[in-house]
């Protein structure tokens, strides 16, 4: 069963434009034509049980409209909506049972008190039984190293000390779907390293279906096997996180290391995008089919000491991928 | 169900742990508090004294009036969830994403969490209080059980009324996203209308006869007039109960219309 299913789901916020101090008074008389914004627009999708689906998206592309709206927190406008095979805005008191999300930016702690009072709260507020709370602690105290801090006020936290409490926070009631919202933002490598082996943990285990959010391709490189990219208030890709980089054909680079001072080209690399420098020979945007017809020419001319393959680089595809809107009708 | 009862109702308490513990970490703080405390006795105390010398305030009499605006400030320090100020509060920054993503409605969370910030109020500030009013001051606090049973009734209807109004007004911000407007005229009911400051008695004739008509007065004049001064206890209960019904109604349709409408800000 499909754990969320959208169908031509639809957002509109409507706005008024003020572009002078005069017209904050003629707004107060209700004479400023009204605009529409389509934050979502006629998206559909669906994600299955224990997926993780990367979603990444400009600023102000809809992400977070997308998760208010499966959340239940926004009403949508149009469209077909169902998450845990409920209606999310008619169910959200239900469907928040099984429901948890992390948003970088803010905190679901208490400010003032330990992270374990709050952890507690949950133990109540979900209705668990107190030996399945004692023991999702007790492994994801390990598994995120929370020993040192757990019993400190949450506002002593270093940020990410208190990112590793608030995943705590959000897997500790067995949820089904976790919203991740830029949960690595702002954190150090060591920091983050802790929160991507754990989120990796929890993806062997199929424990959870998450929806990641971020700016950081890195995340949903490690993370997702699916990606979505939202743009306008459109999905305009949705599929193998690896598969972005092929469907865009960014290609491979190559740099061959030689012996030989002067590299010489064989004829193959006519109309490629070649960069030859002592000793140095690269080679960029090669498709993966060509790739061992061309190293083979390369190494028949010359001494070659050293290959080096790189896939394409996922930011720079993600770059690529906006300035090149065709692609969508792909 | 006895299961899912009794767990609401640790949750309940958890809440107001919470709230209680929020208050604690500030140790400093409760200090300050106590010696407010006695500060607000000693000003009240020579102010109407002061006044009483020169004239007479109407229905009450200095020692009355003692009584009263100091069981104000007992009863203030303990009767405000501030449920405009924490929902206000969660809509400017964003967190309230986060109180609906919980299977727990927000007015519960609130509602609980202030009652343990209360009972600390209570115990730390409301207690000096008392104490400093009686022992410094030699106000009189000298109840039958009856007198003081009748009053915890009604202060607890107020108490339910003060809750429902501030989220109300809470609501109310809501929709306006600015809460300036609605603190000013939340700080004009309580000033003006309540009786936080003044018995209602007091009044000239036309005010109080306009202040009558309104439900306010049923927060602060109508538990410790009834203290103070006895009547008809069976009236107000009944006045406050209706009050409170109309008030929950209205807070319910807002509730409901509010929340379909909800953007919440950033993010």
């Amino acid at each position: 069963m499909e754990l969320i299913e959208l169908n031509n789901l639809t957002k509109v916020y409507i706005s008024k434009d003020l572009t002078s101090f005069k017209d904050y008074f003629a707004a107060l008389l209700g004479r400023i034509p009204e605009e529409k914004f389509f934050a979502v627009n006629e998206v559909s999708f669906s994600i299955a049980k224990g997926e993780f689906v990367g979603l990444i998206g400009r600023n102000g592309a809809g992400k977070s409209t997308l998760i208010k709206l499966l959340t239940g927190i926004l009403t949508p406008t149009s469209g077909g909506l169902s998450v845990l095979g409920r209606i999310p805005h008619r169910s959200r008191r239900q469907n928040n049972y099984k429901i948890s999300a992390v948003f970088g930016q803010r905190t679901q702690l208490k400010w003032d008190i330990s992270a374990y009072e709050s952890f507690r709260l949950i133990e109540y507020m979900y209705e668990m039984s107190h030996a399945r709370w004692q023991s999702n602690l007790d492994r994801f105290i390990k598994m995120l190293d929370l020993k040192g801090f757990v019993y400190k006020p949450v506002r002593t936290l270093s940020l990410g000390q208190r990112m590793r409490v608030e995943l705590c926070a959000a897997f500790l009631y067995d949820p089904e779907l976790v919203f991740l919202d830029e949960p690595t933002i702002g954190l150090d490598i060591f920091a983050k390293e802790v929160i991507v082996d754990f989120l990796l943990q929890i993806r062997r285990e199929k424990q959870a279906t998450v929806l990641l959010t971020t700016h950081d391709v890195s995340d949903i490189e490690q993370l997702c096997e699916r990606t979505m990219i939202l743009d306008k208030g459109k999905v305009v890709f949705d599929g193998n996180t690896a598969g972005i980089a092929e469907i865009l054909e960014m290609g491979i680079f190559l740099e061959f290391k030689c012996e030989n001072r002067e590299v010489k080209l064989p004829p193959l690399l006519e109309g490629r995008q070649v960069t030859s420098e002592p000793h140095c020979l690269k080679i960029d945007g090669v498709e993966k089919a060509a790739v061992p017809a061309l190293a083979q020419a390369v190494m028949a001319l010359n001494n070659v000491l050293e290959l080096k393959v790189e896939p394409p680089d996922f930011e720079k595809v993600l770059k690529n991928f906006y300035a090149s809107k065709t692609f969508s009708k792909a | 169900m006895l299961q899912k009862l009794s767990a609401r109702l640790k949750l309940r308490a958890a809440f107001a742990r919470i709230g209680f513990a929020r208050n604690q970490v500030y140790a400093i703080a409760t200090y300050i508090n106590v010696l407010t405390a006695f500060l607000f006795v000693a000003i009240q105390y020579f102010l109407w004294k002061a006044v009483y010398e020169n004239s007479v305030a109407g229905a009450y009499s200095f020692k009355e009036m003692l009584q009263y605006v100091v069981a104000a400030e007992i009863l203030s320090a303990c009767i405000h969830t501030n449920a405009d100020r924490q929902l206000g509060a969660m809509v400017r920054t964003g967190s309230l994403a986060h109180v609906m993503l919980k299977p727990v409605s927000f007015t519960e969370q609130i509602f609980f969490e202030s009652l343990g910030v209360n009972i600390y109020r209570g115990i730390f500030v409301a207690l000096p209080l008392l104490l400093c009013a009686v022992f410094a001051f030699g106000v009189e606090y000298r109840f039958g059980f009856f007198e003081l049973a009748g009053f915890f009734a009604l202060a607890g209807l107020s108490y339910v009324f003060i809750y429902l109004f501030e989220l109300l007004l809470g609501l109310v911000s809501f929709f306006s996203i600015n809460t300036w407007g609605i603190n000013s005229m939340k700080l004009a009911v309580l000033t003006i209308f309540s009786g936080r400051f003044l018995p209602i008695s007091v009044y000239p004739e036309q005010v109080r006869a306009a202040v009558d008509c309104l439900p306010f007065k049923i927060m602060y004049f109508a538990p410790l007039n009834y203290l103070i001064k006895g009547g008809d206890w069976a009236g107000v209960l009944l006045q406050q109960c209706l009050w409170i019904a109309g008030l929950f109604l209205l807070v319910s349709f807002l509730q409901g219309a509010l929340l379909k409408k909800t953007v919440i800000q950033g993010g």
